[in-house]
């Protein structure tokens, strides 16, 4: 294994993607504790606009973030933080959007969740939930256009955001178009505070993957182990050609729906349930299990070290300055039109 | 020989996927069928796999196109009617228009709207969007009234690095001619004195200014010289020309074939009353389409929008001043 | 160095949060991520952790109150450090204020003067931006230019003059001033009642006018010397043409009385009085005072009658019986110059009379020369429901007879 930084990822020089364990904890206890601080700096009144978490999605996030490799497209949503970092997001980006440093992806015109790197593949959602389903799906059209092959997008969203005719548009034009798409649902049951039984009325979301003429498989959200095998195994076969593949993943939030909300209407039953374990305690006992528990530590240590530096870095970072900032929408000359302000 | 505006249409899209390997277009029925108007009359067979039908999914066909012109394509929309495109606005409005102002990088794609009312058309399928596309920031919004302009400006509007909004008017489909394709392009942004007078200046565009015509030529004959001013692309506007013809005129009125309310012919009595106050000898004044959905019979669809006539009547208004 | 803490905002929606309970009181030291206090937000209470290390040196806003967003709630420093370099903090209000009430009432919004919409110019010039940009360059005072747009407004024509002169407009010895103050006044009752009675009669009874010019010379001269003769008497009394005019018309309705008429539907009544109306102007109209039972009065009579029924009604003060019930109007606009007129009936009279001037003109003599002459106007306006051509012919026949005769009209 090569040397590394603290909470540097190794990325594959090679083809092939980095879904090592290794790879796979540290990014889910990085995106904890990343998301943990960002819990703690909102309460301290540090941050400005909402704060929404992923706690409890890590393993499910994190197992599709590991499957991809460079040359793919990642579209994540809002419970993602295990994801991003695994697919190689630096975590800098990561406090440099949500502490306001005009240094981040989006430079302050857009924030938290939103935040993206098309250079890195990521795309920077938009709030309508759905939308990015055919927005990945038209890069894969481009790619394939392009004939580059073997690239692959994955993209999340929420069993609430499968309501949505967005969804609904972009998974069927996937499917028409056979691309290579990975749909990964995170069945947390519920959508903010709308429960299951307010949101569909099939029995269980794997069942639409038929209607859509695709193939699904649903996985325990919290069983980390299981994660890996089946998002590794949907990405491989989309990059085989196998035309879209849609996972569901059954877990739930360890948090409310933002960090303003307490999420008390989450039914105390389902909370109490095998669905509602930890799936970082869960990937603890795996890894040791595994006889890696040091590394555990030492994966832990890194994780907190790298987060208290990336915070430090992005707070003394200059902000985005309104009279030095270029106030056009588009680039074309002459497009944008010479408003009089004064 | 003998061009239609929408035999512009489709040299300008058979020369854009000529030219640029990046281009393709993307919209329902444009394949083997040619589309509903067949803007892509044989385009599908001259270039296989790049003329490709969709569903009937307008968000995601929009979505598809950004998703596509960020990873470098150059997709052309086809909606087969400007009504049908509220479906996709979202993704036009908040991912098209929103993408380089977020990430830096810009996004080009063309959404084509088959746009504007003709005979029997009724409600949905008769509509003028260039009103809410220029309302939110991040596009570009053209309304070609010529066959030459429907030529060049697609062509310019497919290589702009800008997502564009190509409203080309139903009625000028088959109906308008010209004898050639233009050699030399006239820059998209810039209005065009259609018809240079001294009395009145006359905005319009796509349509309207073929009635604009028609009533200043009404007007010439009791001695009024009216100047009719097409605007060729509504966002950004050119207020530079408007301006330059009301110092000249003292008179305005903007006529758009959409509905009152904050309209593009307000926006341009807006700004010439801002910018252009002590050029006015008269209020300047607009004149639209009334406030209801457009009616389906051709009785009421013909009293509904601006005509020669009215646009003639109104004209005779401003000239009292 | 101390710092303050302040109120952060813990959802998206909050505008002020309740210091729900301090974990920390004065003296206790906090560190980055230690839980000092619990924070009611609107939607639940959540805990407030520390960002700075220190020692807390002030609770500025205790448990129970409520504080805005970025308010200050505590002030952490070094053990010992100084607070009062800090202003006071924002004012916190209790969260349970016992004169609390639902609703909070907004206070009443200021009374607007609207002022009054009048067409009236208040002073100000109506004329475009162009126009006026171009007087200034120009030099010229819009206030004497004459505006031919639209109500009157200025525009660039007006000021910059026909012709392209060298642009300052030529308006005469009079100015640019308009010819009255623009302006609108409500109708009084007298013009609604003008109004409504002749438009009434216009409408509804169909007229027709016969015309005669009377031969002037004659009465004239009566008048001249009946007048020296009151004079010389040391009479006040002075003898309009109209009063020999008035007395004229009762002479020729005695002999032909079918002109006094009224239409009543179904019926036409025969008046066998004369109360003999004539039209006095007024400031704001005018009025027909009415002579009762001239029939049966004498010139002199029906002179003084005129002149204290001209007098009471140019002063208002006419009673309803002295203006109404006449059968006859005459109307004479000769004192201002008018040469010949038609008036309109005064309903339900059958007939009116209108009087011109007398003008000089060359006239027919009886040996066919052509001679000067005095001739005044006479036209008949009657209704055709009661009074058909004829008669009105023989009426003003009459008439004339007596006016040329007029020494009769002294008997």
């Amino acid at each position: 294994m090569a040397t590394r930084t603290a909470g540097a990822v190794r990325r594959s020089t090679s083809a092939s993607p980095d879904d090592s364990w290794e790879n796979f904890g540290r990014a889910m206890l990085r995106a904890r504790f990343a998301e943990d601080k960002l819990a703690s700096l909102y309460r301290a009144g540090r941050i400005v606009g909402g704060v929404y978490l992923g706690r409890g999605q890590e393993a499910l996030s994190a197992a599709g973030g590991v499957a991809l490799r460079k040359g793919d497209v990642f579209a994540p949503l809002i419970r993602d933080m295990a994801g991003r970092l695994a697919f190689g997001e630096p975590l800098i980006d990561v406090m440099r959007t949500y502490l306001g440093s005009r240094l981040g992806p989006m430079r302050g015109r857009d924030g938290n969740i939103h935040r993206g790197d098309l250079a890195r593949g990521i795309l920077p959602m938009i709030s309508h939930l759905g939308a990015m389903v055919s927005a990945t799906a038209g890069v894969l059209l481009a790619k394939r256009m392009k004939k580059e092959k073997g690239s692959v997008g994955l993209t999340c969203l929420g069993d609430g955001a499968t309501s949505t005719g967005s969804f609904h548009e972009g998974l069927n034009v996937a499917a028409v178009e056979k691309l290579p798409l990975v749909v990964v649902v995170a069945d947390n049951a519920y959508a903010y505070s709308t429960p299951k039984d307010r949101q569909f009325a099939c029995a269980d979301l794997l069942d639409r993957a038929k209607g859509y003429g695709i193939e699904g498989e649903g996985v325990d959200g919290t069983d980390p182990e299981a994660c890996l095998n089946v998002l590794g195994r949907a990405v491989q076969k989309a990059r085989e050609g196998s035309g879209p593949q849609l996972v569901v993943g059954r877990l739930l939030r360890l948090c409310g729906h933002g960090e303003h909300d307490d999420g008390l209407y989450v039914e105390k039953d389902l909370k109490n349930s095998e669905r509602g374990r930890d799936c970082l305690g869960v990937m603890e006992k795996m890894t040791q299990d595994r006889g890696m528990g040091k590394d555990w530590e030492k994966w832990k240590e890194s994780a907190h070290q790298e987060v208290e530096e990336a915070v430090k870095k992005a707070s003394e970072e200059p902000v985005p300055d309104p009279f030095e900032e270029d106030w056009r929408a588009t680039r074309t000359q002459g497009a944008a039109e010479a408003w009089v302000e004064e | 020989m003998s061009i239609t505006y929408l035999d512009a249409i489709r040299a300008a899209q058979e020369k854009a996927l000529r030219d640029d390997p990046s281009v393709f277009i993307y919209g329902q029925d444009v394949g083997k069928f040619g589309g509903a108007f067949k803007a892509t009359k044989n385009l599908a067979e001259k270039y296989p796999g790049r003329v490709i039908d969709s569903p009937i999914s307008e968000d995601a066909m929009v979505g598809l196109a950004v998703g596509a012109a960020m990873e470098g394509m150059k997709p052309v929309v086809e909606m087969q009617f400007a009504d049908f495109s509220t479906v996709g606005l979202n993704q036009m409005l908040n991912h098209a228009a929103t993408t380089y102002w977020r990430t830096g990088r810009p996004c080009p794609m063309v959404l084509r709207l088959p746009s504007g009312g003709t005979p029997g058309s009724g409600p949905f399928h008769s509509q003028s969007m260039e009103t809410i596309y220029s309302h939110y920031p991040g596009l570009v919004v053209m309304t070609p009234a010529t066959v030459e302009d429907a030529y060049s400006m697609l062509l310019e509007a497919i290589g702009m690095e800008d997502p564009v909004v190509f409203c080309e008017h139903k009625l000028l489909y088959y109906h308008l001619k010209a004898e050639a394709l233009p050699s030399e392009a006239v820059p998209a942004f810039r209005a065009h004195v259609a018809r240079p007078g001294r009395d009145v200046t006359c905005v319009a565009y796509s349509a309207m200014v073929h009635e604009a015509l028609a009533a200043a030529e009404e007007l010439a004959g009791e001695g009024h010289e009216i100047e009719v001013v097409d605007l060729r692309t509504v966002k950004p506007l050119d207020t530079d020309t408007i301006l330059a013809s009301v110092a000249r005129t003292g008179r305005l009125l903007a006529v758009g074939e959409s509905w009152p309310w904050g309209g593009a012919s307000a926006e341009v009595v807006a700004r010439v009353a801002s910018e252009g106050f002590e050029l006015l000898d008269a209020p300047p004044q607009r004149l639209n389409a009334k406030d209801t959905p457009i009616p389906y019979h051709p009785n009421l669809w013909a009293a509904h929008r601006p005509t020669a006539v009215r646009i003639a009547a109104a004209l005779r208004e401003v000239l009292r001043y | 160095m101390a710092k303050e803490i302040t109120m952060p905002a813990l959802s998206p929606s909050m505008t002020e949060g309740v210091l729900a309970k301090w974990h920390k009181k004065v003296g206790d030291t906090i560190k980055p991520g230690e839980v000092i206090a619990e924070v009611e937000t609107d939607k639940a209470t959540m805990d407030l952790e520390a960002y700075d290390k220190g020692t807390i040196l002030q609770i500025s806003a205790p448990e129970g109150s409520k504080v805005a967003i970025n308010g200050r709630i505590a002030i952490v420093g070094e053990p010992g450090e100084k607070v009062d370099s800090f202003s006071a903090p924002a004012p916190v209000a209790s969260a349970n204020p016992t004169a609390k009430t639902a609703t909070s009432s907004a206070p009443a919004p200021a009374a607007v003067a609207v002022p009054a919409v009048t067409a009236v110019n208040m002073g100000r010039v109506k004329i475009s931006p162009l126009a006026k940009k171009v007087a200034a360059e120009k030099g010229v005072d819009v206030s004497r230019v004459a505006g031919t747009g639209p109500g009157g407004r200025i525009v660039r024509r007006d000021v910059e003059g026909a012709g392209g002169g060298p642009g300052r407009v030529s308006v005469g010895i009079f100015g640019g001033k308009p010819i009255a103050q623009d302006g609108i006044r409500p109708v009084s009752q007298m013009r609604a009642a003008i109004a409504r009675r002749l438009v009434e009669s216009k409408t509804t009874a169909p007229h027709f006018y016969v015309e005669r010019e009377v031969d002037a010379a004659p009465l004239a001269k009566l008048r001249a010397s009946a007048n020296a003769a009151l004079e010389m008497a040391g009479e006040k009394l002075k003898l309009s043409v109209n009063d020999f005019v008035l007395k004229a018309a009762v002479e020729a309705l005695r002999r032909v009385p079918g002109v006094n008429c009224s239409w009543e539907g179904a019926s036409i009544r025969q008046h066998g009085a004369v109360h003999l109306a004539f039209a006095v102007a007024l400031p704001d109209g005018l009025i027909t005072p009415v002579i009762r039972n001239a029939h049966a009065k004498d010139f002199r009579t029906i002179a003084r009658e005129a002149k204290d029924l001209g007098a009471k009604a140019k002063a208002g003060k006419l009673q309803p019986e002295e203006y109404t019930g006449g059968t006859f109007t005459v109307s004479n606009l000769g004192m201002i110059g008018v040469e010949r007129f038609s008036a309109i009936l005064n309903p339900p009279q059958a007939a009116i009379l209108a009087v011109g001037a007398t003008v000089k003109k060359p006239v027919v003599a009886s040996n066919g020369a052509i001679v000067p002459g005095e001739r005044m106007s006479l036209t008949v306006s009657a209704d055709h429901r009661v009074v058909d051509g004829l008669m009105a012919g023989e009426f003003l026949k009459a008439l004339v007879e007596v006016l040329e005769s007029p020494g009769v009209l002294l008997m």
